[in-house]
């Protein structure tokens, strides 16, 4: 049977850092984000034509 | 859980809480007539925490934590005193020592992992007198990487760009500010806040900067977008100002 008090984690020691330090010391360079002009100037002239399109012509009564 | 992944929990949370702390020192320590008001309100909210390192974020002074977090930040542990020329709390030299102490660079350190380790020797020495100037790593790529690459490598240590704190780095950044700006509008272009608030303080450093960059507004800009999610970008951002403020 296990003791009750057994700590559940082990103390974070300077060997259990060392990798974590030299990660965070030699960090890769960050993908860059990009707003791609020619995309967003697309998704504009999608949205003025679905605005400027005539209305579907409604069905003749008779 | 285990012991490694444990620690690396908790680092990065260790070094964004220690770099907010040292950004609202170096915010409360001088002029701020040129700060802007929204993006400033948290640092200098969390200004009003004085004293040593250790107890503004809570942990006990010999915390591997803590210092492992301090080796992250290499001299700008240090900045407030290097920058603002106060007298270092003396609690912060002993964690800066300890961090100096504790991860020595292996004869396989890359140049960033041995430069911020020569950094913060340097800033140890500056402020206390203490010690032998180490040999320097060698600084010879600085003179042959493309300018993207110097930039990022730049911006990893931007903690070196301190007054007083002269490097065969800070000779390099001298001969290059065209290719730093080059960086600088790349970084902001790709959105990479963290090197382009190193960059940026580097740049508050060397002579010769283009004035065409508007460096001021673009400090200004990266704090806005990226110092929110990265107090290591306010920190740099706050260092610049100051490096500008005491321009000539």
């Amino acid at each position: 049977m296990l003791p009750l008090n057994e700590p559940t984690t082990a103390p974070v020691t300077r060997e259990a850092l060392t990798p974590d330090v030299d990660a965070l010391l030699n960090s890769a360079e960050a993908e860059g984000v990009y707003r791609d002009s020619r995309e967003c100037g697309g998704l504009l002239l999608l949205a003025g034509l679905l605005l400027l399109a005539p209305p579907e012509p409604k069905p003749k009564k008779g | 859980m285990s012991d490694a992944s444990g620690a690396a929990s908790v680092l990065p949370d260790a070094v964004q809480n220690i770099a907010a702390v040292v950004a609202s020192a170096l915010a409360g320590g001088g002029s701020r007539s040129s700060a802007s008001p929204g993006p400033e309100a948290a640092p200098e909210t969390a200004a009003a925490v004085s004293g040593p390192l250790a107890a503004a974020v809570e942990r006990t002074p010999d915390d591997p934590v803590l210092v492992a977090a301090a080796r992250v930040l290499g001299a700008d542990v240090l900045a407030p005193a290097l920058l603002l020329g106060t007298p270092p709390d003396p609690d912060d030299v002993a964690l800066a020592t300890a961090a100096r102490d504790a991860y020595p660079p292996g004869a396989d350190a890359t140049a960033v992992t041995a430069w911020s380790h020569w950094g913060l020797d340097a800033a140890l020495r500056t402020l206390t007198g203490d010690g032998l100037p180490g040999t320097a790593p060698d600084a010879g790529w600085t003179a042959d990487e493309p300018w993207p690459r110097l930039a990022f490598r730049l911006s990893q240590l931007a903690s070196l760009a301190l007054p007083g704190v002269d490097s065969a780095l800070a000779t390099a950044a001298v001969k290059r500010p065209v290719d730093l700006a080059r960086g600088f509008v790349r970084a902001v272009r790709r959105r990479d806040w963290a090197q382009a608030a190193g960059l940026g303080r580097w740049l508050a450093l060397v002579p010769g900067v283009p004035p065409s960059l508007g460096l001021p507004n673009g400090l200004a800009f990266v704090h806005h977008l990226g110092g929110a999610s990265d107090a290591r970008v306010g920190l740099h951002v706050r260092a610049a100002r100051t490096l500008l403020e005491a321009a000539p």
